[in-house]
């Protein structure tokens, strides 16, 4: 008998649990949890960027996002996984400079970024730093340039790839000042810094983040050469002149963009842009971001679309300049 | 030192031995279903740690990472597919054990070396994490490729009966290893214009392949009514205990191999698959019985377990020393540090010391809760060799597609997986070693890629290897002078005069 109850129970919850849903399924826009694809590895700034925009979206959206990660292939797997899913609004991606405006110029990703993704709101952008460790002899760009021109092809810089984002660096600073480095590609900002901090290549890049860097620059452990954004960094007490300052046109920031495919309906989009903007204002994700060391930058509309074409357009411009011929 | 006991006394509420404990058990579990690694198992967890304090959150994550290492074994043995990258050397000779019936004991054997050596390490890295930190960063181009070199001399110890079938499948393996990008370059060689493997071949399913599709192809051969009755082992339900003696009997292996996962873990950029191979080499190298590996030795088991579980704790040397993660799953467990405000460097010890000795009180007394743990799972899993074939092999075929899958969300995995299934499968009726071939496989892109490094930095030239001194030392020299040996003791010893 108690057995029997025991059935007649569960299948009541079953039937309960069924028609919740069914009731989900007429309501408005978000009813159910949206994926976010990753074109990058698990770990890295994205993903760990990514959570904590999740740990909190929920409470303003009513539904939370599901950070998915699909690396591989130079961001190329994860990209066109987006370009693919239908665009109802429950497939979305967190974003990354190297993948929607670097990566497109150099090989065949199989998407254009201008036409096949919609940019709708950034979450943060952490600018390239280009650093060496105190006992090295230069305190500056300057002296690094300097001392290139007089031993060309000597000094050696680590890049997180070939035609990646930091390489794209060395050649700029080669090609405005006409003269030569030693490039030496690793697979990752991680190993690059590696080879830098243990003084195996002379130069390397990092955002503030990695392996402590705001900290090491504050302590005297590396010497900040100069910083790929647009203005001085206010991390840094705006101590620390830009390339451009320096004559060197070279900006590139590790964006954390939210990217919608192609024929999203717009309302939804609206959606999403608000409980984003509504989670950036939490004190509870300025709290996590801030403990990775870097703040919130939310932007969106057409300021976004603007710069997220620029910076597409500035690589291309760059490659072109280059002579580089796109690998199929 | 007051300050230590102070930490402990402070970390051992039961709310934190609680997330401990949950936090092995949900790796002993992620670990143990193919496909799934501790990687996911985190990224996906991180969130709720980011909500607790870090005396309990990151223990939880910690748990995880420890216990991953361990379940990988489990379907090592029991199913000859490894749960993870790390675990590959363990069905070589786990999986054979097995199959004498010997489940229960080979299980055993992995968990005990496992919390040896993950024991081992944590000591390590809590006594002596800043010295060795500063002996990884000396690892530049140059001295990874003469690492790397190191680790293919000792292939010449695992190829089994037949040097020529040893030497061809590490030539396989090199050649497999090549696929996906020029690093120096950035274009892509043999990938036929396949996407999925324009970054290389994944190592997840190549071994479900090679490992556990081929031992379906291979069960799929026999007659029903053979698939259909009970393994012949099954009377003796999974086994017996292991004894003690047999522990007692292997504990220079266990020590050696602690040894070298502590050692290699602590370079970031190597990782667990690395060390294991190179334990297992070289245990079998000095081992009294070489001639039991591959076909059932407990001393091979240990040997690559207390390995695995080695890079566990010294994963974290680098990660929190110096901000630069060992491995895939420490690049995570960074993330959680920092998100806690614990951000790695030497002011981390300084300023959050009591927190850190917690976190590192917890991070030990993690093992014995594995140790029990899996204890208790240990004869449940071991009765799955019970199972008759006709139903347990489509159940290995199922796990293998959807571990394929899962891997990394891509259903070009999978097939992946089933080309590399075929390929095994080839290998295996041809009497070819798998082991050559898996370990030339993950030597050659670290390998590769550091010798075009070192060679950019050399200005091409070749003695680099031999002469460059890092801090002081000739570490890639000493490493190479030591590849020559172990390779001239190989030839010495004539390894083609060997008949099975």
């Amino acid at each position: 008998m108690f057995k029997n109850k025991v059935v007649v129970c569960l299948g009541l919850i079953v039937v309960a649990v069924l028609f919740m849903l069914v009731g989900q399924a007429n309501a408005k826009y978000p009813n159910r949890p949206i994926k976010v694809i990753l074109a990058t590895g698990a770990g890295g700034s994205h993903d760990m960027h990514c959570r904590a925009v999740a740990s909190v979206i929920h409470e303003y959206l009513g539904q939370p996002f599901l950070c998915t990660v699909r690396g591989g292939g130079g961001g190329k797997i994860g990209m066109t996984a987006l370009k693919r899913s239908k665009p109802d609004g429950y497939t979305i991606a967190l974003g990354s400079g190297s993948h929607f405006a670097i990566a497109p110029h150099a090989r065949n990703m199989g998407f254009d970024p201008k036409t096949d993704f919609i940019p709708f709101f950034q979450v943060n952008y952490a600018p390239f730093l280009l650093v060496v460790r105190k006992e090295k002899p230069w305190k500056n760009l300057q002296d690094l340039l300097d001392d290139a021109k007089k031993r060309p092809g000597k000094i050696s810089i680590s890049s997180n790839g070939a035609w990646g984002s930091s390489h794209l660096g060395i050649l700029q600073m080669m090609r405005a000042k006409n003269v030569k480095f030693k490039h030496v590609p690793f697979r990752g900002g991680g190993k690059a810094w590696q080879a830098m901090w243990g003084g195996h290549v002379d130069a390397g890049w990092a955002n503030v983040t990695t392996g402590g860097t705001l900290s090491r620059v504050k302590r005297g452990q590396l010497t900040l050469l100069a910083t790929a954004s647009e203005e001085r960094m206010k991390e840094f007490g705006k101590k620390y002149p830009t390339f451009r300052e320096l004559g060197v046109d070279y900006i590139y920031k590790s964006w954390r963009v939210f990217i919608a495919p192609k024929g999203m309906p717009n309302d939804r989009i609206e959606v999403l842009k608000a409980a984003l903007h509504k989670a950036a204002k939490s004190k509870t994700l300025k709290k996590l971001i801030k403990k990775f060391g870097e703040s919130l930058s939310p932007l969106s509309g057409p300021a976004l679309k603007k710069a997220y074409d620029n910076e597409i357009d500035f690589y291309g411009r760059l490659f072109k300049k280059m002579g580089y011929k796109k690998k199929k | 030192m007051e300050q230590v006991f102070d930490a402990i006394w402070q970390v051992l509420t039961l709310k934190a031995l609680g997330m401990v404990t949950l936090g092995v058990f949900a790796g002993i579990t992620v670990g143990a279903i193919p496909g799934l690694t501790s990687v996911m198992a985190i990224a996906v967890l991180v969130p709720f740690s980011f909500f607790m304090t870090p005396i309990n959150g990151i223990p939880f994550l910690l748990g995880i990472h420890k216990g991953a290492l361990f379940g990988g074994s489990i379907p090592a043995i029991l199913i000859n597919t490894p749960g993870t990258a790390a675990a590959a050397a363990t069905t070589l000779d786990g999986y054979p054990l097995a199959r004498k019936g010997e489940a229960r004991s080979a299980i055993q054997m992995a968990l005990y070396s496992s919390t040896l050596g993950d024991t081992f390490s944590d000591i390590v890295l809590i006594l002596a994490a800043f010295p060795l930190a500063a002996v990884a960063l000396l690892f530049g181009p140059t001295e990874f490729f003469a690492l790397m070199v190191l680790g293919l001399t000792i292939i010449s110890a695992v190829t089994g009966s037949s040097v020529l079938k040893g030497l061809l499948s590490m030539l396989l393996g090199i050649l497999i290893g090549l696929v996906g990008q020029d690093i120096i370059s950035g274009s892509e060689r043999f990938t036929f214009g396949i996407a999925n493997v324009s970054d290389g071949i994944g190592i997840v399913p190549m071994l479900i392949g090679l490992f556990a599709i081929s031992e379906v192809l291979i069960q799929s051969e026999k007659k029903i009514v053979e698939l259909s009755n009970p393994p012949e082992s099954s009377h003796l339900k999974g086994g017996r205990s292991l004894k003690w003696i047999e522990l007692f009997q292997v504990k220079w292996t266990i020590l050696r191999s602690s040894c070298i996962g502590t050692a290699i873990g602590a370079i970031p950029g190597t990782g667990a698959a690395i060390a294991t191979f190179i334990s297992y080499a070289l245990a079998k190298r000095s081992s009294k019985h070489p001639e039991e590996y591959g076909k059932g030795s407990y001393e091979g088991v240990a040997a690559a377990e207390a390995s695995n579980s080695a890079v566990a704790g010294a994963d974290l040397i680098p990660t929190l020393t110096f901000g630069i993660p060992g491995s895939a799953s420490a690049a995570i467990l960074m993330g959680a540090f920092m998100a806690q405000g614990l951000r790695p460097g030497p002011e981390l010890f300084e300023e959050q010391a009591s927190t850190m000795y917690g976190i590192f009180a917890l991070l030990l007394i993690g093992n014995p809760i594995m140790f029990l743990q899996g204890k208790l799972l240990t004869g449940l899993f071991a009765r799955l060799v019970t199972i008759r074939k006709s139903v347990l092999v489509p159940i290995i075929l199922l796990l293998c597609v959807v571990g394929g899958f899962i891997y990394q969300n891509n259903i070009e995995d999978v097939k992946l997986a089933l080309f590399f299934g075929i390929c095994g499968y080839g290998f295996r009726k041809l009497r070819f070693p798998l082991a050559p071939l898996v370990i030339a496989f993950i030597l050659t892109e670290t390998a590769e890629e550091s010798m075009k490094q070192a060679l950019l930095l050399s200005d091409g030239d070749y003695l680099v290897f031999f002469t460059k001194l890092a801090g002081g030392f000739p570490v890639s020299g000493f490493l190479m002078l030591l590849s020559i040996f172990l390779l001239g003791m190989a030839i010495w010893k004539k390894p083609w005069a060997e008949t099975e």
